[in-house]
């Protein structure tokens, strides 16, 4: 191990015996284990990598990836089944936070208790014990029983006091995902100090901000094995593919192909009204529709996300524009042909919506039976790092009210709207912080609102 | 083992100490409930046996009933709180062993350890018991607390591969405790097995507890130091069973984490 290097994992695997019920394991018991019983699950497979002094790795992955385990094994909780691991220094790990702790004891006994719990020698902890207190910032809660805390405040005591213990290899899960904001940064600020101290840091985490403005190197877990291992923009990307796979079903291709690109310029097509620009059939097959995608009278038979270059994505950058191609087939002769897109937060907070009125598209007035519309909408995403989940509406109006849309008020005009099909969600999209905007970022908060600033100093 | 213990003495005191503290504190009459129960037990065996089936307790220096049946009742309880909480000790702190190190057998012995302060409590209610059943106390009651000590540790070498396999077979926690019950059947302590044959008597000397309550009354009643081969039983069963959990709880400590 070379010296800067603080844990060296090689070829790590870790798997579980899973036996149908305990007789099973009576049973190979008593046959010396010749007759197997069980089944492996194997949660680990060759996981490689080091993590040097002063060093920021993220582990990113869906659940059930194998995270947990891999800090387990790591914080030597579990024995890996193959290969090993070597660290250098004291290994602090936050696992499973704030359940370990005491409910009867008061918070500085619990900080006691941990540190005893950690090896650490009788009245070192004491000594750090006013830095803990200030961090936690719990005021009168310090002395009283954990009982009374809110999950939020054994959080904060949690990580106050591992923050100044001193360690080498520092593991923290999924910590900083909950607690106020304001403590949260606090936090962050404090894990720089400590990476400034050339501890090292392992994150786990789902937060993709935190990982792009924190993290040098990050690795991608699925199913047990890195899929990625590199810097956090790519790792990003690769988190949302996954993602996108397994949650709301929208598939693109894992590979995407250069010559899938080459099709996809613009395409003449005999469209009604003008041409459009569309995507090949062999990108568009490959995407997955939502699951509720059909009713009596439309049935949605293409969606897929791309860039302004015409590469299907899930993530894209701030303010890049992202382009949504969807197509449906009226299944029963209708009015004019509507659509609409809505964002909303993983926390079901409207951020924008926007349909074909809005737009002032130009419709057919009428749809035949069979016929099918393909829609292009962009929409420029000046938006927060983060995840968004966005909803498809098919409307539909009468062609009369549709020539009238200009001359009534915006309440009658949402009465005439007929939703056709209802499409919640439709999918998820991923946005990722700006390269240029790393470390302050482009702007708080969730929109992106055009602003300027000027000033000039002025002698009194 | 015992050098798991060691590295985790500070933990192992410290958490033993605010149970104990919590345990009692939290409740009106405190202390009281360790011996309620074990009192309640004995009166009814003292009103059963003595009044209604009338077994006496062999005579020998008019002895009360109520004396030799506490005297041999309460080790025993003792010991079957050990074993009962001591086998529940890993799944109780499956949350400490999934995130920390601390390895299983600190938790085991910490709930020996606090079966073991009940254990004090009741030795202490012997000697007023005692007292009124018109047996005096000798030097040689000094020695309860040895046998106390030999009892318990006993009872870490039995609940610790319990501890262990009730993680594997979760059916061992219902079937233990019956055991617990019947166990106290085969053992002298509702009656005296003095004009039991010799044979019989020679199987029930087999029963691991069985010396260790049996010099209970010696030193308390016969006001006599036990025999060497109780010395030498008592020893045997407890480095046997330490051997056994030594070997089980080595055996089974990846399993175990893995399943918890």
């Amino acid at each position: 191990m070379t010296k800067d290097v603080v844990l060296k994992v090689d070829g790590l695997g870790k798997s579980f015996k899973i036996y149908p019920n305990p007789v099973g394991r009576i049973k190979e018991w008593l046959t010396f284990g010749r007759r197997k019983y069980h089944k492996r699950f194997l949660a680990l497979e060759n996981i490689s990598f080091e993590v040097r002094k002063g060093g920021f790795l993220g582990i990113i992955g869906p659940n059930g990836a194998g995270k947990s385990t891999l800090l387990k094994v790591l914080t030597g909780v579990l024995e890996p089944t193959s290969g090993t691991y070597k660290t250098s220094g004291r290994v602090l790990s936050l696992l499973e936070l704030s359940g370990g702790m005491d409910n009867d004891l008061s918070g500085r006994e619990n900080i006691i208790r941990s540190s005893q719990l950690l090896g650490f020698p009788p009245g070192y902890v004491e000594k750090k014990m006013t830095q803990i207190e200030d961090f936690a910032e719990l005021e009168d809660f310090f002395d009283q029983p954990l009982s009374v805390y809110s999950s939020g405040m054994r959080i904060r005591l949690a990580f106050s006091m591992f923050a100044f213990l001193e360690c080498d290899i520092l593991i923290l899960d999924e910590v900083l995902a909950v607690g106020d904001i304001f403590f949260r940064q606090k936090c962050y600020v404090r894990l720089e100090e400590l990476i400034a101290q050339n501890v090292a840091i392992i994150l786990v985490t789902h937060s993709t901000g935190t990982v792009r403005q924190y993290c040098d190197d990050v690795i991608v877990l699925q199913n047990g094995r890195i899929i990625y291992h590199g810097d956090s923009q790519q790792a990003i990307s690769k988190y949302f593919e996954i993602k996108k796979d397994q949650g709301i079903k929208i598939k693109v291709s894992d590979t995407y192909v250069e010559e899938d690109y080459a099709s996809f310029n613009t395409i003449s097509l005999k469209a009604r009204h003008g041409t459009l620009e569309w995507p090949a059939e062999s990108i568009l097959e490959k995407a997955v529709l939502p699951k509720k995608n059909e009713n009596q009278r439309v049935k949605l038979i293409h969606l897929l996300i791309c860039n302004e270059q015409g590469n299907p994505l899930q993530a894209f950058e701030q303010g890049s524009k992202a382009y949504f191609y969807f197509a449906y087939q009226a299944k029963e002769n209708m009015g004019v042909p509507l659509a609409e897109i809505t964002f909303l937060t993983p926390k079901n907070f409207l951020i924008h919506s926007r349909n074909s009125l809005q737009l002032d598209v130009i419709p057919p007035l009428k749809l035949q039976k069979g016929e099918i519309v393909r829609y292009r909408q962009m929409v420029k995403l000046d938006l927060a790092p983060g995840n968004y989940i966005f909803n498809l509406r098919l409307l539909t109006m009468h062609p009369s009210d549709f020539k009238e849309r200009k001359k009534i008020s915006s309440m009658e005009l949402k009465e005439k709207l007929i939703t056709v099909l209802d499409i919640k969600p439709a999918g998820m999209i991923g946005v990722f912080q700006q390269s240029q905007g790393q470390g302050i970022g482009l702007h708080g908060g969730l929109c992106n609102l055009e602003g300027e600033m000027h000033l000039e100093v002025v002698h009194g | 083992m015992f050098k798991n213990l060691y590295i985790y003495r500070r933990y192992l005191i410290g958490t033993f100490w605010t149970e104990l503290r919590y345990r009692y504190a939290g409740t009106i009459l405190g202390f009281f409930w360790v011996v309620i129960t074990p009192l309640l037990e004995v009166l009814i065996y003292a009103v059963v046996f003595s009044q209604i089936v009338s077994i006496r307790s062999g005579g020998e220096k008019g002895v009360s009933y109520t004396l030799f049946l506490t005297s041999g009742l309460f080790p025993f309880i003792a010991f079957s709180q050990s074993i009962s909480r001591g086998m529940d000790a890993i799944k109780a702190n499956a949350i400490y062993m999934r995130r920390s190190l601390v390895p299983s057998e600190v938790f085991v012995f910490k709930e020996v350890l606090l079966s073991g302060f009940s254990f004090f409590i009741y030795l202490f209610l012997l000697i007023p018991i005692s007292l009124i059943a018109g047996n005096p106390i000798t030097w040689q009651t000094l020695l309860m607390p040895v046998f106390a000590v030999f009892l318990l540790i006993l009872g870490f070498g039995m609940s610790l591969p319990l501890a262990n396999l009730r993680i594997l077979f979760p059916d061992l926690g219902e079937i233990i405790p019956v055991i617990m019950q019947l166990w106290r059947w085969t053992l002298p302590i509702m009656f005296t097995d003095k004009n039991f044959p010799a044979l019989l008597r020679r199987l029930m000397s087999l029963n691991p507890p069985y010396y260790f309550i049996r010099s209970f009354r010696d030193v308390l009643i016969e006001h006599s130091a036990p025999p060497v081969e109780a010395w030498v039983s008592m020893g045997l069963w407890i480095i046997f069973f330490l051997i056994i959990a030594q070997v089980i709880s080595g055996q089974l400590r990846k399993e175990v984490k893995d399943l918890l």
